[in-house]
C-alpha cells in the first residue's frame, strides 16, 4: 500500500542535505513500527522516494516522499506514528493513502512546479519588490539558464508561473521538476538584476505541484 | 553557505539531552578533539554523555573540533567554541572531559582550549574556568599533556563520576577541589607531581610535591560487572553521515589474547563480559528508539565471545523482519567464524581480513600473537571453499628482533595463501577464478604498559627500508599478480612514537607546533612533519630520544600510574619475548599479570 506523505522542515533542520533526509525518515519509518515494504534483491532497501531536493538552507511547509507499506494501516495511524518519533522542526502534515486500482505515479515524477515564499534580509530590499510590476508588465523574459546539457533559454512569462508580494515578502511559483528546475535565487536575482543569495534572503518553499487538466494541482490532491 | 555540513553543529539529533536552565547545577561538556563524525562514531562519548545526564542535577553537552573552514570564522567574529545542545560557549561550563583515543590529536586539544577561550595551561586557569579533564587510552602515559589538563581519569568512565561530581558540589574552590580530587582512586591531579631529570634526560625522581599531598600512584578503576553499569541504550542518531553510521554493542571489555605488542590487550585485563540476556535486552530497545538497521558487535576478539552463536542466532532470527545488517569485526578466521560470517548472511563476500601481524613464526610467537601459519592457511581455505575470493592481510614492520628474513616471510605467507588458493580444482574455485590478496603494513610503536615499552622504535629510514625489500621480494614472487602491496609513509608513525613513550618535557613542543599552525595532525593531508620538526628544535628536545630503548631500571614516564598489570610481569613477558616464548592466554591459564587483584572478569571463572 503506498502512501504520500506531505511534511515540513522548518527552523534548523533547514540545514540537513537531501541525502541526510533520506536516511532520517528510513530510521523515522521503523522507529514508528511501520510494516515497511522493502525492494527485493541482494542489497534490500525501502521503498521511500522523495518528490523533489530541497537546497540547503531552504525551510519548507511543502515537502512530499512517497511510502510503500506492507499493508494497509491507515491514515491518521501513520501519520500519529510518524510525528511520535519526528524531530523538532519535522512535521507530517498530511498522509493520503493511494488508492491502488492502477499503478501510480510517483511524487517524484510528478512535479511540475513549487512555490516559495521569500523574505528579503537585504538593507535594499526595495528594488526587490519592484521586479514584481516589472515581470507583469513584460511580455516575454529570457533567462539563460546552466543546466547538465549546456545553455539553455528560458522564457519566465512561460516557467515562472506567479510572482506577487504580500506582507513584505515575495510569493513566488516556479516551474520545478525534471522538465525545467528552476531555482527561486536565480531567477529573483537574474529579475533584480544583481546577485542575491541565500544569505539575505531567507527562503521557504510552501507546496509542490502536479498538472491536471491544465491546472497546478497540490502534490498530495494529484489522485482524488 | 559560508560553512560546510552545518548539520554537524546543529546539535538537535534524536536522542539528543537537552534540559533548561534551573534543570541542572552542574554543566559537564564531553568532547571528542576531531571533526563530528569522527567524535559521533566513538562508544565511550556516548557512554559517558548518557550516564551524566542521567543525573538530575547535570546537564552534558558534546562538544567536536570545529572544521577547518569554521575555524577562522569563529575567530573573526570572535564566538567561542559551544556546547551543541545549548549552542553556550564551553567557557561558562564547570567541566570540560576530553577523551584522547590517538596521539595524533594532541594539537586538536590546544584547538578546542583556544578556541574556547580558557588558558591552554592549568596553572593559568582560574575559578571562572571549566575543570579540564582528560581521559581515553592515552592517559595510560598522561605526561606529554600533563601541563594542559587539571585532572586525568585513569579508567573506565562508569567508575567514579558520581563521586567527582558530588565532590565538586561540596567544594569552594577549583584548588580544593583538585586537591581533594586527587584522592578519588582513578584520579590523577599532574600539578600535584613533580619530576626531576638526570643529566642524560632520563627521569630522577617523581612524586607528589609535598609528602601525602596526593598518592604516590595513581590506581585505574574498572568496571566489575558489566552487566550492571548504564549503557546507551538511546543512542543519539546524528543526521549526517558519520564514520560508524550504525548501532554499536559492546559486548565484552578487555582481551585474553596477551599479544605483546597489543596496549588495549594489556590496559584493559582482564576480560570481562555483558550476558546474552542483558545484550539481548539492550539490542531490542536499540533498534527500537534508533531505528538502525545496522550494527556492530564490537570487542577486542569477537571469536571470543563464549555466547556469540546465542547473540548472533537473536539478531538474525527475532529481528529478521528489522532486516538488520550485523558487522563483526576482529574475528579470527576458522571454521566457527565462517560459520557465523554465513550466518548473518555477509552474501557480499567481499573480503576477509586476517592480522597475522608478523610473517615468520619466529617472530608472531615473539609478540605472542597465538596463530600459527598452519593455521592461517587452514583458515582462508576453509573461506575460499566457502566462497571468499579477497583476502586482506596486515603486518607490522619495526617489531622487536626483526631481521630482513622477517620482512621477506610476509611474501611468503603471501604467496602461501595464495597457492592455497590455487590448490583448488579450477571449477570448485569462487568467481572470478583467481585471488586477491592485499597486503598492508604499518610501523609498530612500542606503547606503555606493554612488554614492549622498553624496546627501541626503529627509525624512519629503517622502515622504508624494511617496505622496499618487502615491495622488492613481493614484486618477484610466484604469484606476484594476486598480490597487491599497500605501503605508507613514516613520519606520523614517528610522531606517535615520540608521544606514546614521551614525558612533561613535550608539552612545550606541543603548544609551539599548535603555534605555528599545526592541527589535525591525524589528517594527512593537514599533516605539517616539517612544522613539529621545528617545534622540537625551538624547543632544544631531540625528538628521537623518545624512541631509545629503555633499559629495565629507568624510571618511566608512566611508571606512577598503577594500570593493574605489573612491571614485572611485562618484564618476565619482555624477556620471554626474546626467547620467542609464547604465553597461554587467559582462558588456558593465568599468567599473573597482576589483574586478579581487581577481583573480576575472567579472574573469578572457571577456566575452560
Amino acid at each position: 500500500m503506498k502512501y504520500r506523505i506531505k511534511f515540513s522542515k522548518t527552523g534548523d533542520t533547514c540545514y540537513i542535505g537531501h541525502l541526510d533526509m533520506m536516511r532520517y525518515f528510513q530510521k523515522a519509518v521503523k522507529r514508528a513500527g511501520l510494516d515497511v515494504r522493502y525492494s527485493e534483491g541482494f542489497n534490500p532497501h525501502q521503498l521511500m522516494s522523495f518528490a523533489l531536493p530541497l537546497g540547503i538552507g531552504v525551510e519548507s511547509t511543502g515537502e512530499y516522499m512517497d511510502l510503500t507499506l506492507n499493508a494497509s494501516a491507515g491514515e491518521k495511524e501513520t501519520m500519529d506514528a510518524l510525528n511520535d518519533v519526528m524531530a523538532k522542526g519535522i512535521e507530517i502534515l498530511e498522509i493520503r493513502e493511494l488508492p491502488d486500482d492502477k499503478k501510480r505515479t510517483n511524487s517524484m515524477a510528478l512535479v511540475a512546479a513549487a512555490s516559495y515564499r521569500i523574505g528579503i534580509s537585504d538593507e535594499s530590499s526595495e528594488d526587490v519588490f519592484k521586479i514584481v510590476d516589472s515581470f507583469k508588465n513584460s511580455e516575454r523574459i529570457l533567462m539563460e539558464k546552466e543546466t547538465k546539457k549546456g545553455t539553455k533559454t528560458v522564457d519566465l512569462k512561460e516557467s515562472v508561473y506567479d510572482l506577487t508580494e504580500k506582507n513584505g515578502e515575495l510569493l513566488i511559483t516556479l516551474s520545478a521538476g525534471s522538465v525545467l528546475n528552476l531555482k527561486p535565487e536565480e531567477v529573483i536575482s537574474f529579475l533584480a538584476g544583481r546577485d542575491l543569495n541565500r544569505i539575505n534572503m531567507r527562503i521557504i518553499r510552501t507546496e509542490m505541484f502536479g498538472i491536471l487538466d491544465g491546472q497546478l494541482v497540490p502534490l498530495i490532491d494529484m489522485d482524488k | 553557505m559560508e560553512v560546510e555540513k552545518p548539520s554537524r553543529y546543529l546539535g538537535n539529533e534524536i536522542n539528543s539531552i537537552h534540559k533548561s536552565p534551573g534543570e541542572y547545577e552542574i554543566r559537564f561538556a564531553m568532547c571528542f578533539p576531531d571533526v563530528y563524525e569522527i567524535g559521533m562514531s566513538h562508544l565511550g562519548l556516548q557512554i559517558i554523555y548518557h550516564m551524566l545526564n542521567m543525573r538530575k542535577d547535570t546537564f552534558c553537552e558534546r562538544v567536536f573540533s570545529p572544521w577547518t573552514d569554521l575555524i577562522p570564522i569563529m575567530r573573526s567574529e570572535g564566538i567561542g567554541l559551544f556546547g551543541l545542545e545549548s549552542q553556550e560557549p564551553i567557557k561558562n561550563f564547570d567541566f570540560l572531559g576530553i577523551t584522547i583515543q590517538y596521539e595524533m590529536c594532541y594539537t586538536n586539544i590546544l584547538g578546542i582550549l583556544d578556541l574556547s577561550g580558557i588558558p591552554i595551561y592549568g596553572k593559568d586557569r582560574g575559578e571562572d574556568d571549566p575543570i579540564v579533564i582528560g581521559g581515553g587510552p592515552c592517559i595510560y602515559n598522561p605526561e606529554p599533556l600533563a601541563d594542559f589538563f587539571d585532572l586525568f581519569y585513569i579508567g573506565e568512565g562508569e567508575v567514579c563520576y558520581d563521586a567527582l561530581l558530588d565532590l565538586y558540589k561540596t567544594c569552594k574552590s577549583r584548588n580544593e577541589f583538585l586537591k581533594k580530587a586527587a584522592f578519588i582512586e582513578g584520579i590523577y591531579v599532574p600539578s600535584l607531581y613533580d619530576v626531576s631529570y638526570n643529566d642524560d634526560g632520563t627521569i630522577e625522581d617523581f612524586g607528589p610535591t609535598d609528602e601525602g599531598c596526593a598518592p604516590d600512584r595513581i590506581k585505574r578503576v574498572i568496571v566489575k560487572d558489566l552487566d550492571g553499569v548504564p549503557y546507551p541504550d538511546k543512542p543519539i542518531i546524528p543526521f549526517t553521515k558519520t564514520i560508524q553510521d550504525r548501532l554499536v554493542l559492546e559486548i565484552q571489555r578487555g582481551c585474553i589474547r596477551g599479544c605483546r605488542f597489543c596496549q588495549a590487550g594489556m590496559v584493559y585485563r582482564p576480560i570481562r563480559r555483558r550476558s546474552p540476556e542483558k545484550l539481548k535486552d539492550l539490542v531490542d530497545k536499540m533498534i527500537k528508539e534508533t531505528g538502525y538497521e545496522e550494527i556492530t558487535l564490537s570487542s577486542l576478539s569477537s571469536s571470543d565471545y563464549p555466547w556469540l552463536s546465542e547473540l548472533i542466532e537473536h539478531l538474525t532470527v527475532t529481528h529478521k523482519k528489522d532486516m538488520l545488517n550485523i558487522s563483526l569485526p576482529s574475528l579470527r578466521i576458522d571454521s566457527f567464524s565462517l560459520d557465523i560470517m554465513e550466518r548473518i548472511q555477509d552474501i557480499r563476500k567481499v573480503s576477509l581480513t586476517f592480522a597475522p601481524e608478523a610473517g615468520s613464526q619466529r617472530l608472531r610467537d615473539v609478540i605472542n600473537k597465538g596463530l600459527t601459519k598452519e593455521e592461517i592457511l587452514a583458515g582462508a581455505g576453509e573461506a575460499f571453499k566457502g566462497g571468499w575470493s579477497r583476502v586482506k592481510l596486515y603486518f607490522m614492520f619495526g617489531l622487536p628482533t626483526e631481521e630482513d628474513d622477517d620482512v621477506k616471510a610476509i611474501s611468503e605467507l603471501c604467496n602461501d595463501i595464495a597457492e592455497e588458493f590455487y590448490s583448488i580444482p579450477k571449477d570448485q574455485r569462487p568467481a572470478p577464478g583467481r585471488v586477491d590478496i592485499v597486503c598492508s603494513t604499518s610501523f609498530f610503536v612500542p606503547k606503555p604498559f606493554t612488554p614492549f615499552q622498553w624496546a627501541r622504535q626503529n627509525g624512519s629510514e629503517e622502515f622504508l627500508t624494511k617496505q622496499h625489500i618487502l615491495n622488492k621480494e613481493i614484486k618477484t614472487s610466484r604469484n606476484h599478480k594476486s598480490i597487491k602491496y599497500n605501503w605508507h609513509d613514516s613520519d606520523t608513525t614517528y610522531m606517535e612514537g615520540i608521544f606514546a613513550r614521551g614525558d612533561r618535557r613535550l608539552s612545550a613542543v606541543i603548544e609551539r607546533a599548535y603555534k605555528k599552525g599545526c592541527i589535525y595532525d591525524a589528517w594527512s593531508d593537514m599533516f605539517r612533519f616539517d612544522l613539529w620538526m621545528e617545534a622540537f628544535e625551538e624547543e632544544g628536545i631531540d625528538p628521537s630520544f623518545y624512541l631509545r630503548e629503555r633499559s629495565y631500571d629507568e624510571i618511566l614516564p608512566w611508571d606512577h600510574i598503577d594500570v593493574g598489570v605489573t612491571k614485572e610481569f611485562l618484564r618476565r613477558e619482555a624477556e620471554n619475548a626474546l626467547k620467542g616464548k609464547v604465553t597461554e592466554n587467559c582462558s588456558e591459564s593465568c599468567s599473573g599479570c597482576g589483574c586478579t587483584a581487581y577481583g573480576c572478569g575472567i579472574c573469578i571463572e572457571e577456566r575452560t
